[in-house]
């Protein structure tokens, strides 16, 4: 969707004032026997973050990152070891994690981006595997990283003393970053950076004809992407779960659980990676007590057969995402019924 | 490390290297015809290799009927995976392509694992206890056997890809399916038929890779994997690549034990995304 037509401040950031009261009220609706939700939305946040990145990696520059676990983990395993083995206060272990797993993310993507998009893909998917090889079953890095057991007892991002006064901090704390980054990604798209991304997204050879820095963009993006996951990878190892950190949050599946995020939400918009992340969230929770009532235990199985399935499906009949597609089969409906 | 050990880690790459490469064969052989990248070969070796073990272990049907339902599961579902998913999606981009095989191979295994179980399936090897000495070890025949029978296949697709109508057929669909098909090439017939081939060769590596490792719901992933790395390494494009990149990763991944006893694969992974790096196309492909 190319819009060219300039937005007044007021139409453009209207959808993230209404996100914002949404995050400060959620926490009031979620009482009692929905207490749960606020952890499952802390973490479900922490994967928006993730999915934003891989969003406009897939929507805007058209690659794909089989492998974007592994982003997520190095920036909780590359924070986690700063602040422990090394005794780096969270202040530097946090952006020093993001930065290291930046750089990893120049150094595979640079000679890469210039190639055919299936290269990258698959560089992806070695890290990926890699890194959850090398994290779980490495004898050698074992005292590193803990190997499969883990690393116990992370410095918890305190907020000189915050999170302990006010549990529900973690969760706002969260959620802030999430509309911080709608913010961020919003005026990047509507500036010049943005028109680039869309115009490569259009036609890549016609922008690189108009002067625009293709690969140059595609990279920086790619590094974006890379880094987002590695914050949410902070968030998780020192916010969502400080006393233990282990390999099996960053597995293979979950790289693919990241890309059906995106198909669900859609890849054109700063909106779609969010609610991608929540309509899976939604996704497994509902599957699971359909499983309960239909009493099926193991139904992470058909869990998993319905994700596959969802993706084909979404895949073949509305590529660029859920979202989008129900969305333009919407305004055809309208559109006739205006018609009429 | 002494001799007999460099030729016992050389022996067992070998072996488990030609069940790579059988599997690269598979994803040779889709790319060939269509252009795809096919993740869900992975799954095609795990139900040759499971199915069999389910029907000889819990059927108690013979080895050799139980072997041919087995590779009647994978070339169906082969054959449907393509009529399912991959035809209504012809034109789409190859990342969604590559985005619907990976969600076809999650439903299998998903589907696999709610109705076969998660525990793994086995069955005994051909000759079992029956060594050969080669240099003064014992080497299990069966292991011969793998390396026989994966040599045998990649020259029989060899000369099936460049010698026969049918091989031919499948490369011109590939190179380019409009002109393929005013050639009176029947294209339509030529991608499930890829696939059911591409199946049987991963059912094929199934079954003989079962009685060495057992098969469970969700072994096919890995060695789905691993034959795609060795795939890219050697060339996806030519069927002696494929091989040859199936065996160095499969020595590579022993001697990498050796370093590392638990992570030895990170060194077939180092490799191969240096050869993306520096050679995209593997050793013996052609330029995209």
């Amino acid at each position: 969707m190319i819009r060219i037509k300039p937005k007044t401040y007021l139409q453009l950031y209207r959808p993230h004032f209404f996100f914002l009261v949404a995050v400060l009220l959620i926490p009031l609706v979620c009482r009692g026997r929905f207490g749960y939700l606020i952890n499952l939305l802390s973490l479900t946040g922490i994967y928006c973050i993730i999915v934003t990145g891989l969003t406009l990696l897939m929507g805007f520059t058209g690659q794909i990152s089989l492998g974007h676990a592994a982003f997520y983990g190095m920036g909780a395993y590359f924070s986690a070891i700063l602040s422990t083995r090394l005794g780096f206060p969270l202040i530097l272990s946090i952006p020093g994690a993001i930065l290291l797993t930046g750089l990893l993310a120049y150094v595979i993507g640079r000679p890469l981006l210039k190639l055919h998009e299936i290269y990258l893909a698959l560089a992806t998917l070695c890290v990926g595997v890699g890194f959850y090889e090398l994290v779980s079953k490495s004898q050698t890095l074992r005292p590193i990283t803990g190997g499969a057991g883990g690393l116990f007892d992370i410095p918890a991002l305190g907020l000189f003393g915050l999170v302990d006064r006010f549990p529900l901090s973690r969760f706002y704390l969260i959620w802030f970053i999430i509309v911080i980054i709608a913010v961020w990604f919003t005026n990047l798209l509507e500036s010049d950076v943005g028109r680039s991304l869309r115009a490569i997204h259009t036609d890549e050879r016609a922008a690189e004809a108009c002067g625009i820095p293709v690969n140059s963009l595609k990279v920086r993006v790619f590094m974006l992407s890379a880094m987002l996951g590695a914050l949410g990878g902070c968030l998780y190892a020192h916010i969502y779960s400080p006393s233990y950190l282990g390999p099996e949050e960053f597995e293979m599946m979950f790289s693919v659980h990241l890309v059906l995020m995106v198909v669900l939400g859609g890849m054109g918009s700063v909106w779609g990676g969010i609610a991608g992340a929540v309509l899976l969230a939604v996704l497994h929770e509902g599957l699971f007590l359909i499983g309960e009532k239909l009493g099926i235990h193991n139904s992470s199985m058909i869990e998993q057969a319905v994700f596959g399935a969802i993706l084909v499906f979404i895949m073949i009949f509305s590529p660029r995402g859920l979202v989008p597609g129900l969305a333009g089969t919407f305004r055809k409906v309208f559109r006739r019924k205006k018609a009429a | 490390m002494d001799s007999t050990q460099y030729f016992l880690f050389t022996i067992k790459g070998i072996v488990v290297g030609s069940i790579y490469a059988l599997i690269a064969l598979g994803f040779n052989l889709i790319y060939n015809t269509t252009g795809i990248v096919n993740f869900t070969q992975g799954e095609f070796v795990m139900l040759g290799g499971l199915i069999t073990g389910w029907a000889y272990g819990i059927h108690g049907l013979p080895l050799g009927i139980a072997m041919l339902l087995g590779l009647l599961a994978a070339v169906l579902v082969g054959a449907l995976q393509e009529c399912i998913t991959l035809r209504p999606a012809r034109k789409e981009s190859s990342l969604t392509l590559i985005i619907i095989t990976i969600g076809a191979s999650i439903v299998i295994k998903g589907l696999t694992a709610f109705f076969w179980g998660t525990d793994p399936y086995v069955f005994p090897p051909f000759s079992p206890g029956k060594n050969i000495q080669i240099a003064g070890v014992p080497v299990p025949l069966h292991h011969l056997y793998i390396m026989i029978i994966t040599v045998l296949l990649m020259i029989g697709l060899m000369i099936f890809l460049k010698y026969t109508w049918l091989g031919r057929g499948m490369r011109a669909c590939s190179s380019n399916r409009r002109a393929a098909r005013l050639m009176g090439i029947r294209v339509s017939r030529m991608s499930p038929l890829a696939f059911a081939l591409s199946a049987l060769l991963g059912g094929i590596g199934g079954i003989m890779v079962t009685p060495l490792l057992s098969m469970s719901f969700d072994q096919g992933t890995l060695l789905g994997l691993k034959g795609f790395f060795a795939a890219i390494l050697g060339g996806i494009s030519n069927p002696l690549g494929c091989v040859l990149g199936g065996l160095t990763i499969g020595v590579l991944e022993q001697f990498g034990t050796w370093v590392d006893s638990s992570a030895g694969q990170i060194f077939a992974l180092v490799i191969v995304v240096i050869m993306l790096l520096l050679r995209p196309q593997g050793l013996l492909g052609k330029k995209r």
